[in-house]
């Protein structure tokens, strides 16, 4: 008979521990969202009306209407999944069939640049990748977009100072180089040594850009370097020591008087049987 | 005999559940989240000075926080008070905001003691220049203090976001500290909303 009070005892004490281990670290993705940005790169290609849509229901269809060229539209954030890319001349219905289409899987955490590149007579679109992860060393991070025909082939180097990349042809994008921040000039310099301009630019640590190269009316070249990704400041080393345990002291308190509660209830139990045998024995 | 035994399974499946099931997921999105406003059209220029997030009771200014000589980001000094990394982004512009506040102190809750209770789509504010700016929760995470993930937490990004941290876990007595860092990430939405 004493058995089941120690046995009641012990479920309750059974049932308060576990509340206590649960929880391990569990890291998930910083966001469930991707990154889409659209952009006109051909120069020979006339103003275009471009359609996004994504192939799960619930999206509302997004049309850009008129984007020309040399235009490059903000980021959009977009849920993680399939969307289609169509690209039909500016003005004409939706009903029509659209010049170009193509598909893009944005996944978290994901940048994407869905370009019309090339000439008119070989337009293409593309799905360039964008890598906005944090540059090593709080570098910064640029890439040449390179949109010129008229200059098919080109240099882009730092005034006076190391090269960033080199032979970049038309309708190709480099990857991101690794430059020191600051504020530099840079040297654009077509193939055959003519035309070369120069852009003042400031590249901040940590940030990433794409410079891109464009053709200019009536003659020459133009550039926009454009901030990919952005951050200020000295990156932080870790995390932050924000906590002094008082939760951890409060939670041991609760089960330090819970457990006494326990013993109590046993104690009674025990002293209550022992009087019965003794009253029964008398 | 058949307390002692509901009792004996009640006990079972609860170590059964302790033991087997995951701590519920961290949540993520379900919705789509409309692209940001643009944060040059606002001319915001001051730091921010009020924090706002209502479904967990915070409602408190915002001192600035710098980089120790060791280069960790330094706690508030007031545990009901959050703090704001006054020399990377500021909430508002294009970067990754950073704002962290304590969980506890070594005796009582502390001003982000409920943290932990935000959900994808839940509203934080910030105010600056007299303009609330208004997140919206995309994902939390919990990170041991020693694989912090440095990239993903102060990273550049595209638009203007938010990463709140405070800590968790269990608390290591002879580090007199927390193991894990708890990070909320938010995304700025328009205003519209």
């Amino acid at each position: 008979m004493p058995m089941r009070r120690w046995l009641a005892g012990l479920t309750v004490v059974g049932l308060t521990t576990p509340l206590c281990v649960l929880g391990a670290a569990s890291p998930v993705h910083a966001q469930d969202v991707g990154y889409v940005r659209l952009a006109h790169l051909s120069p020979d290609t006339p103003e275009v009306d471009v359609y996004l849509n994504s192939q799960s229901s619930g999206f509302k269809e997004q049309v850009f209407p008129g984007v020309g060229y040399g235009v490059m539209s903000k980021y959009l954030a977009l849920p993680v999944g399939g969307y289609t890319v169509a690209m039909r001349l500016s003005g004409a219905a939706p009903t029509t069939p659209a010049v170009l289409t193509t598909q893009v899987s944005v996944s978290a955490g994901g940048a994407y640049t869905v370009a019309g590149v090339g000439r008119y007579a070989g337009l293409g679109l593309k799905v360039l990748k964008d890598d906005l992860t944090l540059p090593a060393e709080n570098k910064t991070k640029v890439r040449i977009v390179q949109a010129s025909v008229k200059a098919p082939i080109l240099g882009v180097s730092v005034a006076n100072g190391p090269s960033i990349a080199e032979n970049v042809a038309f309708a190709t994008t480099t990857d991101y180089q690794l430059v020191d921040p600051g504020n530099w000039r840079l040297m654009i310099r077509p193939a055959g040594g003519s035309g070369a301009k120069e852009v003042s630019t400031n590249l901040g640590a940590g940030s990433v850009y794409s410079l891109l190269i464009l053709d200019s009316k009536p003659s020459g070249l133009k550039t926009e370097l454009r901030v990919d990704a952005l951050r200020q400041g000295g990156v932080p080393d870790g995390g932050v020591q924000t906590g002094g345990g008082g939760l951890e002291n409060l939670k041991l308190a609760a089960m330090g008087l819970i457990g006494s509660v326990v013993l109590l209830l046993l104690a009674v139990g025990v002293i209550l049987r022992v009087r019965r045998a003794r009253s029964k024995v008398l | 005999m058949w307390i002692v035994g509901w009792s004996a399974v009640v006990t079972a499946v609860l170590w059964a559940v302790a033991v087997y099931v995951q701590p519920p997921p961290l949540w993520r999105p379900g919705q789509g989240i409309p692209p940001p406003p643009d944060a040059t059209a606002m001319q915001l220029t001051g730091p921010p000075t009020w924090l706002r997030i209502t479904k967990i009771s915070v409602d408190a200014p915002l001192v600035p926080l710098r980089l120790e000589k060791s280069g960790e980001l330094e706690a508030p000094k007031d545990y009901d008070t959050p703090g704001w990394y006054a020399d990377g982004t500021p909430p508002g512009d294009t970067g990754p905001a950073v704002i962290a506040g304590h969980v506890d102190s070594r005796v009582a809750s502390a001003v982000f003691r409920h943290l932990e209770d935000l959900r994808a789509g839940d509203l934080i504010e910030v105010q600056r220049d007299g303009v609330w700016l208004k997140f919206s929760v995309v994902s939390t995470g919990r990170y041991p203090k020693g694989h912090f993930p440095t990239a993903q937490v102060y990273g550049p990004t595209p638009d203007a976001q938010l990463r709140v941290i405070t800590c968790g876990g269990s608390f290591d007595r002879a580090r007199n500290s927390y193991r894990d860092n708890l990070v909320v990430f938010a995304i700025m939405k328009s205003n519209d909303y």
